[in-house]
């Protein structure tokens, strides 16, 4: 209620109501509007059956005139068709009905109004013999009990006035006495006893008065908009459902991606070098040419040779490559690292730069290491690795300096 | 322009039978009705803006023969031209 419609919630109810769908209901809203708009820039008035009239004769504030349609007009009422003007008697007195506005200002009328006519309606087929009898002498009793006696005052006018409003006050003026029997049938109804009173006395209540002060606001219209209330609270918790939802969505994305970019940094399968890498680095001959060498020697030299001397490393080449041995691999652990790893499988710490130099493209930057790597021991004859050589402890430092200028710690 | 006029008018525009718009328009006018009854407002973009108001029962007196009438409550439907309608049609 009060609410103002934008034109997709009025195309999504025209498509409830045609049965269409709300593409073709709002192109057809748009289209309708457009060509109003169209004829009353040309200076024509359109009319439209079951709608109104619309006319460009109106002022500069507001140029455009609309007439409600009779239909349009009495679908817009339906609520109050009921309703049909009275002519009020002469015999209700501005007093009286100045007197019954303030009482109904006074106390305000709730709930009771809609439950009223069923109370009636219940209580009117068995009691109504019971009260009727009894109307006169409460209505007396109330005069002497009420100096005022302003309820006493009301129905007077009110059965002159309409014919049905008579009934309804009665009763409940009557309620001191009538009030035990009807409470049994209407007790949850009528837990007042005013109330019942001032409804039927609202409705002539204005009669009078010429610059009619109007009835206290309608209570018809306070369910209605309780009801529209609930309607847009109902739409808060679905809006609120779908931004949580899209959140985690995106949470989800967003950890999707944080992993796969780890994963691209950080590559779970090490990448092992292959042993044509080896051929690369610079080997003494002698190692070449001692039959007693390492397989691993030996694989690696095979190209070396072949570039040598084909005929005869081609032989070899043929008898050896069964034996292939399986590269001694060591896993990094916590507290157990490269250097340590050097000290185990060739007797000095400071060796620990060839392992890094074998794996290197699986560890990138040696002071960052994680738990778990698992890194190819090279063979110390690759390297010329002897613990007991000052020569190779000096080559291994150089190589250590190399290596920490790259990557300062 | 009348509803027939205009009915084939729109057709034209959105290649649809004109029954098809009278249909439509009768089903367009029956929402607009209910809201109205609602009293709520529909704001038509570049067109105006369609409100409801209620007006409480009220007293009426004839000056000429003095008689005073007790007048039901009712809901009145009003059009406000948008800015964009307003300046087309002053221009």
């Amino acid at each position: 209620m009060n609410s103002k419609l934008p034109v997709g919630h009025l195309a999504s109810l025209l498509a409830a109501k045609a049965g269409i769908s709300a593409e073709a209901a709002e192109s057809f809203v748009k289209a309708f509007f457009d060509r109003i708009a169209g004829e009353l820039v040309e200076g024509h008035s359109v009319k439209i059956k079951g709608l109104g009239t619309f006319s460009p004769e109106g002022d500069a504030e507001n140029p455009v005139v609309f007439t409600p349609d009779r239909t349009f007009a009495d679908t817009v009422n339906a609520p109050f068709a009921l309703f049909e003007p009275e002519v009020l008697a002469d015999s209700v007195t501005a007093e009286a009905l100045d007197e019954i506005d303030r009482e109904s200002a006074a106390a305000p009328v709730p709930e009771v109004v809609e439950s009223a006519p069923e109370a009636e309606a219940e209580t009117a087929t068995e009691e109504t013999v019971e009260a009727e009898t009894v109307v006169e002498e409460t209505v007396a009793e109330e005069e002497t009990l009420q100096p005022d006696a302003p309820a006493a005052v009301v129905p007077a006018p009110v059965e002159e006035a309409q014919a049905p409003v008579v009934e309804t006050p009665r009763p409940a003026e009557i309620k001191p006495e009538v009030k035990q029997e009807i409470k049994s049938e209407v007790a949850p109804v009528v837990k007042t006893v005013e109330k019942p009173v001032e409804k039927p006395v609202v409705k002539p209540a204005p009669a009078p008065v010429h610059v009619s002060p109007v009835v206290p606001a309608p209570i018809e219209d306070e369910p209605e908009e309780y009801v529209e209330s609930d309607e847009k609270e109902s739409r808060g918790p679905g809006f609120g459902w779908g931004f949580v939802l899209g959140l985690l969505v995106g949470l989800a994305l967003g950890a999707c991606a944080v992993y796969f970019a780890i994963d691209y940094i950080f590559p779970t399968q090490p990448v092992i070098p292959s042993s044509v890498e080896t051929v690369m680095e610079p080997l003494p001959l002698d190692s070449i040419a001692a039959p007693d060498s390492g397989t691993a020697v030996v694989d690696t030299v095979t190209p070396v040779i072949a570039a040598a001397a084909p005929a005869a490393a081609e032989p070899k080449a043929a008898v050896q490559p069964a034996p292939v041995a399986e590269p001694v691999t060591d896993v990094i652990k916590t507290g157990y690292l490269l250097p340590d790893m050097a000290r185990k499988h060739y007797g000095a710490r400071v060796f620990w730069a060839y392992i890094y130099e074998e794996n290197k493209a699986a560890i990138g930057n040696p002071n960052k290491l994680r738990p778990g790597m698992k890194l190819v021991i090279p063979a110390p004859e690759k390297y010329g690795i002897d613990s007991r050589s000052q020569a190779s402890l000096d080559a291994a430092d150089r190589k250590v300096r190399q290596i920490l200028s790259r990557y300062p710690q | 322009m009348d509803t027939k006029t205009f009915n084939n008018h729109v057709a034209r525009q959105l290649s649809i039978s004109t029954a098809e718009v009278g249909r439509l328009t009768e089903c367009l006018g029956r929402v607009m009705a209910e809201i109205g009854t609602g009293l709520d407002s529909v704001a038509i973009p570049g067109f105006g803006t369609f409100t409801s108001v209620k007006h409480d029962e009220r007293v009426v007196t004839d000056p000429s023969t003095g008689s005073r009438t007790l007048m039901p409550p009712a809901i009145e439907t009003g059009f406000i031209t948008s800015v964009v309608l307003r300046k087309k049609l002053t221009r």
